[in-house]
């Protein structure tokens, strides 16, 4: 029997935890109390040094589903073996093993079996730990990727995956064995299209998958991608007041990637704690540029071992007014700038782009969008040719460290 | 103005509310008396900060919200009752009561053209006598008093 329904992914991208779940219709219930069954998964994401690669992992494990009394099925998943990336690099077909501390928990929720509708949600940590380089290359993982999208129709999954490079759609035909209806491995999948930019892997040494469609193409609604400047470098120099701050890492992260996207080197420099709770709300006035308040004043005063013209962001608990960040600074070789804890994952890099001279523009697919990077509708967002070059003319971003 | 317009405009990462405040405060009180309850932080904050400031129509909320569990939301409060022409003392009060420091220290600069409140006046004092707390906190309540008229 052929499985339908729908696949969705929702991720919570603050603490890199994934939450899968799964709706499959039409199932019949195969599932029983301790049935072993192989999971595996096909991952892709992309390199960002030295230059944009693009992988496809597996993931393998184990687990053992036990259903409770209330009819909901958990279970904790632990995969005990190592992710493999293969990758075609220059012609040849390099790997990756790397340690993944991977944990999943599962929870099935039959609420009634006869209706057999089957919810799944994984949960994972997408830490990629240092690769074990194999041939000498010198390839390290930078960022996760962001699963963004994951539907299906009767036959075929599609799988678009995100980080902030690009985004990479794979479509893949299946078809299920109805007997192990969760048993990925033991589908037939054929990949039958693959889109985005960079190599896309052609083989992974298994006879289930194999390329038919073209291997690249531009991503289809978005702007088209201005050259990338390389050799630039920005230094930031990150300042946390608010040590609960729930997303500087992943927004100083997300900084350095779109950027490195362009090809500017955002190098995070330094990175210290700033122990002060009267510096944790700071008064940020008209949050114009060149005008700054007594307090921002303070606060940019810790600077010690930050060099002139090098950027320091401070993530702090709130701006009175209340505002997402605050890029307003006084003195020119010192520039600064503030990320408060209610931003959103795009605001330290639109503050770091006011700080590096871009102005708000009126459109949400890109950094710079007015409306707040909350609205960013087409992550990761973009930079335009005038915005690249005014970064590249800013006296904050340097061909090298002096 | 409508809701979700008020909205649109708490979501911007920099945020003008001098045009905000360029609205009618009878047509903003209604809007943020519900934008201040939203589980968005962000937006809370916002719509806190203006219903402190506003003279009109808000009345009574910026003195619910003193309550508030989220520090930045009560932050946001004594920020905008700064901005407050009207009388504030029982709310700024109780945000100089505060058990966080910068809503305290924000409560403090509000407070300054009602120091003339012995109650006040007195907290003030006490800030600045109290070694429990950051020196920068008690600096600023000595200049603070020794402003005052």
């Amino acid at each position: 029997m052929s499985e339908s329904g729908t696949i969705s992914v929702r991720i919570d991208a603050t603490d890199f935890k994934k939450e899968m779940t799964y709706e499959v219709g039409a199932f019949r219930s195969a599932v029983e109390d301790g049935i072993a069954y192989k999971f595996v998964r096909l991952l892709t994401t992309e390199m960002l040094y030295p230059r944009n690669e693009s992988v496809i992992s597996l993931l393998e494990g184990r687990s053992l589903l036990r259903p409770s009394d209330d009819g909901v099925w958990t279970n904790r998943f632990h995969f005990d073996c190592a992710i493999e990336y293969h990758l075609l690099q220059a012609g040849r077909l390099v790997r990756l093993i790397v340690n993944v501390p991977s944990e999943v928990e599962m929870e099935i929720d039959i609420s009634d079996p006869k209706v057999s509708t089957i919810v799944f949600r994984q949960k994972w940590r997408t830490d990629i730990l240092d690769p074990i380089l194999y041939e000498g290359n010198e390839i390290s993982f930078r960022e996760p990727f962001y699963l963004s999208k994951l539907t299906s129709r009767p036959g075929t999954l599609s799988y678009v995956f995100l980080n902030a490079e690009e985004t990479v759609t794979i479509e893949l035909e299946a078809t299920y064995d109805d007997q192990l209806a969760i048993e990925t491995s033991e589908r037939q999948v054929k990949l039958l299209n693959v889109s985005g930019l960079g190599a896309i892997i052609k083989a992974i040494g298994m006879d289930a998958f194999k390329v038919e469609g073209p291997c690249s193409s531009p991503r289809r609604n978005r702007l088209p991608r201005p050259p990338t400047r390389d050799g630039r470098f920005v230094y930031l120099h990150v300042r946390l007041v608010d040590q609960a701050h729930p997303s500087f890492d992943e927004q100083v992260r997300l900084t350095v990637s779109l950027l490195a996207s362009y090809g500017f080197n955002v190098v995070v420099a330094s990175q210290a704690i700033i122990s002060d709770a009267t510096l944790l709300d700071i008064d940020v006035g008209r949050c114009w540029t060149g005008e700054v308040t007594s307090d921002q004043r303070r606060l940019f005063s810790n600077r010690t071992g930050i060099p002139d013209y090098e950027v320091a962001m401070y993530f702090i608990r709130s701006t009175v007014p209340p505002l997402g960040g605050c890029a307003a600074f006084e003195d020119r070789k010192r520039p600064s700038c503030i990320v408060a804890r209610n931003s959103a994952r795009w605001t330290a890099a639109h503050e770091l782009g006011h700080v590096l001279g871009l102005f708000h523009v009126d459109d949400n697919r890109r950094l710079m969008t007015r409306s707040g990077t909350a609205n960013i509708s087409e992550p990761p967002p973009d930079l335009i040719n005038s915005e690249l070059s005014t970064i590249q003319a800013s006296n904050y971003s340097k061909v090298e460290r002096t | 103005m409508r809701k979700s317009d008020l909205k649109a405009i708490l979501e911007q990462d920099e945020i003008s509310y001098e045009s905000i405040f360029a609205e009618d405060p009878e047509v903003l009180a209604p809007l943020v008396r519900e934008l201040a309850k939203s589980e968005d932080e962000k937006i809370a904050s916002g719509a806190a900060y203006i219903s402190a400031a506003i003279a009109k129509g808000a009345e009574g909320l910026a003195s619910e919200l003193v309550s508030d569990r989220r520090e930045s939301v009560r932050v946001a409060v004594a920020g905008g009752l700064a901005l407050n022409s009207s009388a504030i003392t029982p709310t700024i009060s109780t945000l100089l009561e505060d058990d966080d420091v910068g809503v305290i220290r924000f409560a403090m600069r509000a407070s300054a053209r009602i120091l003339g409140d012995p109650f006040i006046r007195a907290r003030i004092v006490r800030i600045s006598n109290d070694q429990s707390l950051p020196q920068a906190l008690r600096t600023e309540a000595d200049k603070l008093l020794s402003n005052a008229p």
